[in-house]
């Protein structure tokens, strides 16, 4: 076939089939990583993963039960008690987490992001002002591996919400580049 | 050939930059707790010179007061055949949180019997400091309402102070 072209348009032909070829050759080496990806999630987490761990730093305020990477805040009985203009129950809590390393290094940083897991709708909430929702909100982008750094978590619940049990369940996520 | 080159060239990043990780973690913070209703209540004016107005507990001084004289500030003065009355209203909020109440009952008692002569009033009723006197069993949540307030002092009342209070109790209907 190469025969039937002139000189020229071989040539351009034959620029063109290499091009396909490197490109075709690119393409096969990005597969491999992947590849390679899919073997290191099966296999147990490497010495430098990160785990987010909650710390109790609101002394005298025995509401908080942190275990690692679990915590518990129960707000008990909530009763409206602002002044008649105030139309929301507003409480304060201080969170403090701390992002650890398995080898024990404190090195790196973090992007620390928060999104509601499940909530009832009766009360609103946010971490250092910004309101959470289902979609992760972006709450610190260089967090620091090792110290405790402390967050304000606040909880709004209007006073037209019903009575009643009040659940949520918050996911942090920390994602180490 | 430029341009198939260019395609080459962003695939070739396209690879590289799939093949850098991110590790991510995780954990769950889980937050309960019961939400209770309630109501509050706040005296919002009153004759006399009030303080504490805004909140559950107000404070009214009349200052000296006598049939031929002039009436405390905020109230107006009413000279009688053998007693004489000083009126103004007193303004009660309620509001609610967390209910589903739609009204409520508003009551008032004196916080000790009345010296002899005096009789307080609240909407025209005579109030005592044995038993409740209802005010409205129809209140309007977040509206004040103004209550007339008059105090009725016979002309051989003794003269002496007519200190009193007036307790207001707020339910939920």
């Amino acid at each position: 076939m190469p025969g039937n072209f002139p000189a020229p348009a071989l040539g351009l032909f034959m620029k063109r089939l290499s091009a396909l070829a490197i490109t075709l050759l690119v393409l096969l080496a990005s597969t491999r990583p992947a590849r390679a990806e899919k073997r290191r999630a099966t296999a147990p987490p490497s010495d430098d993963s990160v785990a987010i761990a909650f710390i109790d730093v609101d002394s005298g305020d025995a509401s908080m039960t942190a275990a690692g990477s679990e915590a518990w805040l129960d707000l008990k009985t909530v009763t409206h008690s602002g002044v008649s203009a105030e139309r929301v129950t507003r409480m304060r809590r201080q969170i403090g987490i701390r992002l650890e390393r398995a080898n024990g290094l404190a090195s790196g940083t973090a992007t620390i992001s928060v999104r509601l897991e499940s909530w009832d709708g009766r009360a609103t909430f946010r971490i250092d002002g910004k309101q959470l929702s289902s979609a992760p909100v972006t709450i610190d982008i260089h967090l620091a591996v090792g110290p405790v750094t402390v967050h304000t978590l606040e909880i709004d619940i209007p006073v037209s919400a019903a009575e009643g049990a009040l659940a949520a369940s918050m996911r942090w996520e920390a994602i180490v580049e | 050939m430029k341009k198939t080159l260019a395609v080459g060239f962003v695939v070739a990043m396209f690879g590289i930059v799939s093949t850098a990780s991110a590790a991510t973690s995780s954990g769950t913070l889980t937050v309960t707790g019961t939400v209770e209703s309630s109501i509050s209540l706040t005296i919002e004016s009153a004759g006399g010179t009030t303080s504490g107005t805004g909140t559950a507990a107000a404070t009214s001084d009349l200052g000296n007061i006598s049939k031929f004289g002039s009436a405390p500030t905020g109230f107006t003065l009413a000279r009688g055949a053998s007693n004489w009355t000083i009126s103004s209203t007193v303004g009660v909020q309620v509001v609610k949180a967390n209910l589903t109440s739609t009204d409520y009952t508003l009551t008032a008692q004196l916080g000790s019997a009345p010296a002899s002569g005096v009789a307080w009033k609240l909407n025209g009723s005579t109030l005592s400091d044995s038993a409740a006197t209802t005010l409205t069993s129809t209140g309007t949540y977040a509206s004040t309402g103004s209550y007339s307030w008059d105090i009725v002092i016979a002309d051989s009342a003794a003269a002496a102070a007519i200190d009193n209070s007036i307790n207001f109790t707020a339910t939920s209907n």
